[in-house]
Parts: C-alpha cells; structure tokens; sequence
C-alpha cells in the first residue's frame, strides 16, 4: 500500500525540478538591467510614503480560529462518513451530539458578532 | 531492482504524458476564456494570433518567459522566490489522483490513466488545497507594497473561510459511498439516474460555490480584482514568476472541476464515446460554466462574500448532512 | 523504502534546526513547514495514509496559517539576540539536556515493531484501510475522549471569541 505512493513522490521531485528549472532558464535568458525607479514599490506613481507591514486588522485572527476549529470537526466526520454503514444508529447519534456542542460554539460566535465584517 | 526501474520510467513517462496535457490544456483554457467572454459581450474576442487567436497562449508565455523580472527593493528575497514555487507545486501535486478513466486498452494492453489511486482519495486534493493560502500570503508579503500584502490577506481569508464548506459538502457523498477512493465514487454512480447530483442536490450546489471561491474566480475573486488593488497580491511580480500563479490558477481550476465531476456528475461513465472523452467533456463543461459565471455575475463585496460563507454555507452544508443521514434510512 | 525513511528523516532535522536558528521567524514558520512534511512522509511510511493527510490538513494547512498571520501582525523584523549574560541561558541549557537524556531513555527502552494489539498490518487493510480502521475504533471504543475532545474545542471557540472581543473594543 505504500508503493502506491510512489508516483507522488516521483511527482513532487518532477514539480519540484520542472518549477525550479523554469525559473533559472528564464532568469538567465531574460534581459536585467535594474533601474532605481523600476525597483522601488508600486503606489500609484507616488513615492512610498508609509511602511507596508503592521497594519491587520484582527478580524483575519478570529477568522483563522474560527478556521482552524471547523476544519477539525471536518476532519473528525471523514472517519464516520465512510463508516457510515458500520456504525449505524449509535454512531450516528455520537455525531449528532459532538456537531451539537460545536454549533453552540458556532451560535456564540454568531451572536457575538465575530462573524461580521469580513 | 530492475523491474523497479521499469516501473520508475514507467510512471515517469506516464506523469510527462498527464503533466503536458494538463499544461496544454491549462493554456488552451486562457484562450477559451477570452472567447467566451468576448462572444458573450457580443465582441470577437482574441483574433489576431493565428486563425481566431489560437497561438495566443504560446505567444504569451513566450512573452512571460522572455520578460524582465524586476525585484522591488526591501522585499524579502527568500519568501519573494518562493511563492511562485509554493503556488505551482501544490496544483501540479493534485493532478496525481485526477481519475482520467478506469483503464485504457490500446492495442491489447490496458493502461491506468492516472498517476496514482489512493485510498484517501478527495482528503489528498484537500490537503494540497489547503497549501494554497501559502503562496497568496507569500506573494503578498514578500513584495513590501501595501496593496499586495492587503490583497493578499483578504485572499487567504477568503480562501480558507470556503475551504470548510469544501470539506462539509463531500461528506453527504461519502456516506453515500463508504470509502475515499475517487475510483470506487465513479463506480457507485453507473448510469445517469444514479449520479450524485440528483441525489444529493444541496451538496453539488454548496460545492460549486466553494470551488469558485477556492479558485479565486469571479464573482468571488475580489482579491484578485483586476480593476481594484491593481491586480492584489501579484502587483510585483513579472516574468515567469507572475506565470507560475496563473498555470497554478488554472491547473487548480481544472484539477477541481475534475473533483465536481467525479463526486457529483458520474467521472467517465457515458454511452457511446470513450470514457476518457466523457470525463474531459464533463470537466470542461465545469470549467467553461466558470467562464460563464465569470462573464454574468458582478464582482461579490468582500464581507458579503464573508459572511455568506459562515452563515449560509456552513449551516447549510451541516444540514446536508442530517439531510443525507435521514435519506439513506 | 528505507533510502526514503533516511532522507525524509534528514529533512525534517534540518528543517528543525532551522526552526530554532533563523533569525527571521517567518523563515522559522517555513521551516516548520518542511518539518512538518517530512513528517507526513514518515506516517505514510508507516502505513498511517490518513494521519499523515490530516497532519498537512490541519497543521501544516490551518495551524501555521494561522502562526502566519500572527507573524504578519506583529512585524518582526529580525529577532534579536538577547544580551550576552542572561540567567536563563544556563538554566535553559540544563533542562534541555535533561529533556534530550529522557528522550534517549524513551527510546532504548522501548520495543519497535513488537506491537500485540488486534490491528496490525494484515487486520487494517482488510478492514478497508487506515481511514476506516481508525473510524471503526474511534467511534466505538474512544467514545468518551471524542465527546470530549467537542467540549474541548467549545472551549476553544468561546476563549478565542472572549480574547478578541477585548482587542475589537479597544481598537
């Protein structure tokens, strides 16, 4: 079962190879003649006038929480779905409560307005 | 040890026969695109290049190749080269579980065209796409330009906010189903009354959106908005670096089409055709109702786009679940 | 096979080290990245396909995104060496090295591949493979921890709202 494996990995070295091998031959078959103005930061045609970094809001945090959390309930459900069968009723059941307790956290985010904005 | 070498050049061929399809029809998809936006804005669209513009995207990508790749000044180095790298990589890895068709017999051998049949199927192509929020913030980050970093931020938001309706809405199939093998999905759907699409209805709709929005397509591309943030997150990348996020959008828009229509619309079963053609027709009539979404519907504002994920996707897509539990008993 | 164990091993101590070396933490976090995947690699080597998509699903894919954007946030530069004398530099060395002797300890002592449970090799791939092993077991026999784990990330949820609720009204 391992073996089949084996062509991603010979995937990955032939993605790996063919994004690297790209880059180089056009870097060494383009033209580079950098300029003062060609390097500096695009806005507008103005001159950069404040620095680019420090400026998140924390919404994106509470969206990546958020995120993270759902994305683990997913990947607990993967294993009863294809199980479906197997573990009828009862399991059935066990879902419905774990999906439960994580709608009420799901409803309190709502209510708290964490959901708003972005 | 030989006959692992065999087996090696064996797959190597095979991955460079899936590997030039998928690039020429990733290229090909350029031109379609601008076709059938142009005719369904009633104009002609790409003509010029060849007989009604077909060499279009060989003349742009030797344009891209050949183009000077300027390096803003105080950008990270590391991070600025590789978020192309990090943007690619993922969607060429995809590819490897695309299920083409169950085998091909050309003159008395069979073939298996794809590059791998795993077991954890659909959670492979999850896993790749969930790599992709790297290279956005990569991009972004590394150019020091505002307008990048910002586009770039509302990208990955976006991104990983649709990803969870991505993965809710596959579970209604795989209860279905009972097993993550994208050969044995195709299997469990053999004739048209039995394709996942009519049974599971709320899922397939749910999924088309979130593969939109995954793909960073219109309507739901405002990171990427051509008319706004001066092209987001890629403002500061040229040449070959910038072609590297369009083959990695492309590729991933094609990769996933695929998915829809392995889990929903039957994979290569058909009538009369060879199965390999009814699953390339099927993928491309995905992608091409991309172009049309794309030539139809105005841009979503980005907290509309937001908060139709968590409060209408979501719940939705959890609701399918109990839905499906209760049909199948 | 085992030319791949070597190699996925190598990656993911360099990477490692890179981890705890570079000066620029969004390097770090790309390390850790790497790590990560050689991880990955190292459970599919094992037979464990599902544990290792899942750790590129949720670690590499959820949880670093979110060490990202917290990065970004906070917009370091370089990180600083501390001053040459500090008190925690040798306490720090000592119990790390304490930590290193019982790591090494661990595994002396304990057996590799003498395992006596019902689900070894044969039993998996007849139940269906790994994903369905692990689904038949879990929600059978780990009934309780996995209730529990749903609290648990109730918890989460509400503490990460309540923290940042603070930071949205004071802005």
């Amino acid at each position: 079962m391992v073996l089949e494996y084996l062509p991603v990995l010979i995937l990955m070295v032939f993605a790996l190879g063919f994004a690297v091998v790209t880059i180089v031959m056009s870097d060494m078959l383009r033209p580079n003649k950098p300029e003062k103005v060609k390097s500096s930061t695009y806005e507008c045609g103005a001159p950069l006038f404040t620095d680019a970094r420090g400026m998140v809001s924390i919404r994106f945090f509470i969206i990546s929480m958020l995120f993270l959390l759902f994305d683990i309930e997913a990947a607990f459900l993967y294993p009863w779905a294809i199980n479906y069968n197997v573990l009828g009723l009862f399991g059935f059941v066990e879902i419905v409560i774990f999906i439960i307790i994580l709608l009420v956290g799901y409803f309190y985010a709502w209510r708290k307005d964490a959901l708003e904005w972005e | 040890m030989d006959g692992m070498i065999l087996k090696i050049i064996f797959i190597l061929i095979k991955i460079l026969i899936i590997f030039g399809a998928t690039m020429f029809i990733a290229g090909w998809t350029t031109w379609v695109e601008r076709k059938i936006i142009g005719h369904m804005q009633l104009r002609l669209g790409v003509m010029r290049t060849g007989p009604h513009g077909l060499l279009q995207p060989l003349a742009d990508g030797v344009k891209l190749f050949f183009k000077e790749s300027i390096v803003p000044e105080g950008c990270d180095r590391a991070t600025f080269e590789l978020a192309p790298i990090l943007s690619l990589v993922p969607a060429i890895m995809s590819l490897a579980i695309v299920p083409f068709a169950d085998k091909i017999t050309i003159a008395g051998r069979t073939f298996e065209p794809f590059v791998a049949n795993l077991n954890i199927g659909i959670l492979y192509i999850f896993a790749w796409s969930s790599l992709s929020p790297y290279g956005l913030i990569f991009a972004g980050w590394s150019s020091n330009n505002k307008y990048s970093l910002l586009g770039s931020l509302r990208a990955a938001a976006l991104v990983i906010s649709y990803e969870i309706p991505f993965g809710f809405s596959i579970i209604g199939v795989l209860m279905m189903v009972g097993t993550m093998n994208l050969i044995d999905i195709v299997h469990a759907q053999p004739d048209i009354f039995h394709y996942f699409i009519f049974r599971q209805p709320l899922a397939a709709l749910i999924f088309f959106i979130s593969i939109v929005a995954e793909t960073n397509r219109c309507p739901l591309d405002l990171a990427e908005a051509e008319s706004e943030l001066v092209a987001g997150y890629f403002t500061e990348f040229s040449g070959m670096r910038f072609s590297f996020f369009f083959l990695a959008e492309y590729i991933s828009m094609f990769v996933i089409a695929s998915m829809f229509t392995v889990f929903f619309l039957g994979g290569w079963h058909g009538p009369v055709l060879p199965p390999i053609l009814w699953f390339l027709i099927k993928t491309y009539l995905i992608v091409i109702s991309y172009m049309w979404l794309r030539a139809t519907l105005p841009r979503i504002r980005y907290d509309q786009m937001m908060s139709f994920c968590w409060k209408v996707l979501l719940p939705l897509s959890i609701l399918n679940i109990f839905l499906t539990a209760c049909y199948i008993n | 096979m085992t030319f791949v164990f070597y190699l996925l091993g190598f990656v993911a101590i360099v990477s490692s080290i890179c981890v705890v070396s570079f000066k620029n933490p969004i390097h770090s976090a790309l390390g850790l990245v790497a790590a990560l995947f050689s991880t990955a690699g190292i459970y599919i080597l094992l037979n464990a396909e599902f544990i290792a998509v899942l750790e590129v699903i949720i670690y590499a894919g959820a949880i670093m995104v979110l060490f990202l954007f917290v990065l970004m946030c906070l917009n370091i530069r370089e990180l600083k060496m501390m001053p040459q004398f500090n008190i925690l530099r040798p306490i720090a060395i000592v119990v790390g090295a304490f930590l290193l002797v019982y790591i090494v300890i661990i595994i002396i002592q304990s057996n590799f591949g003498n395992f006596t449970g019902v689900y070894n090799e044969a039993k998996i791939i007849e139940l269906g493979g790994n994903a369905k092993a692990l689904g038949q077991v879990l929600y059978s026999r780990f009934l309780l921890p996995f209730e529990i784990i749903s609290i648990l990330l109730l918890v989460a949820m509400i503490g990460a709202i309540t923290l940042m609720k603070e930071g949205l009204r004071g802005k």
